[in-house]
């Protein structure tokens, strides 16, 4: 039984690691391209209002 | 997730998870002859069921691409393989984790779990692809021709330990194996609470590769402007 329950408690362990570590990975690249967009759309009025 | 996910879509998904891990680990009956070790299947069956599931949600929508060339369907057709991989990551690994105390080995190089390393490996290759094509056309007609094979492989590997000789045990699901009806009742309010956990992370992936596009074609105005 104690044996049993250490791979059973390593498989769900795993498999919840696996699916909380997609959703934080996840979370990080939509911030980040948030951040790139923002960036991008204040670089782009500001050469536009800089051009001729 | 916020934006991408609604509020009731994440609440009844969070209410599905833990009423799922509530059947596993405390309504249903233990399995006589594995053990308390027989409710890891829970977890790698319904995870293979969603990751198949997945992968032929991804395989049609590269065929609409293919028919009609709208974006969407590519944002779709990655959104739901990269989820579609990383349900078959979760089956590859609680299976090994499942094997070891029932076969004694973590792996077994036979016909069910070789073909479903591959299958994993066709989706790896599909988003190693992804990054290196920089064509936005090109990548996505060829991402779509390798989600179509990627889908064809499907149902080899579903039907692989009907097919050959393995050490895999007969398919649940439609393979004329008797389960315990409250067992039969655990699986399926499994995959469904992971086929929900399913469609919120592909909607997430999907508004990533919305706003993946939307920042490139913005980079290219920043540089014409310039």
């Amino acid at each position: 039984m104690g044996e049993n329950l250490k791979w059973l408690w390593m498989a769900f362990s795993v498999a919840w690691i696996l699916h909380i570590g997609y959703v934080v990975l996840l979370s990080r690249r939509t911030s980040k391209l948030e951040r790139q967009l923002g960036h991008l759309g204040a670089q782009l009025t500001e050469r536009r209002d800089d051009g001729p | 997730m916020r934006d991408s996910v609604p509020k009731p879509l994440a609440a009844v998904t969070g209410l599905g998870l833990l009423a799922s891990t509530y059947l596993i680990f405390v309504w249903v009956p233990t399995e006589s002859s594995m053990g308390i070790v027989q409710r890891i299947f829970y977890m790698h069956v319904a995870s293979a069921a969603v990751a198949f599931g997945g992968f032929f949600l991804g395989g049609f929508a590269a065929i609409g691409y293919m028919l009609n060339r709208s974006s969407q369907r590519d944002d779709l057709s990655v959104a739901c393989n990269e989820v579609g991989l990383l349900f078959a990551c979760v089956n590859l690994i609680t299976g090994c984790l499942w094997a070891k105390p029932v076969w004694g080995v973590y792996w077994a190089w036979d016909a069910r779990l070789t073909s479903m390393l591959l299958l994993a490996l066709i989706y790896a290759a599909y988003l190693i692809l992804r990054e290196s094509v920089s064509d936005p056309g090109q990548r996505a007609v060829v991402c779509a021709v390798v989600s179509i094979f990627g889908m064809v492989d499907v149902p080899i590997v579903y039907m692989a330990n009907r097919w050959w000789r393995t050490q895999h045990p007969a398919p649940v699901l439609g393979g004329g194996g008797s389960l315990d009806p409250r067992m039969t009742f655990v699986l399926f309010a499994t995959i469904f609470a992971l086929a929900l956990l399913y469609w919120c992370l592909v909607r997430q992936r999907r508004r990533l590769e919305a706003l993946r596009k939307q920042a490139d074609g913005l980079r290219r105005e920043v540089q014409s402007v310039a």
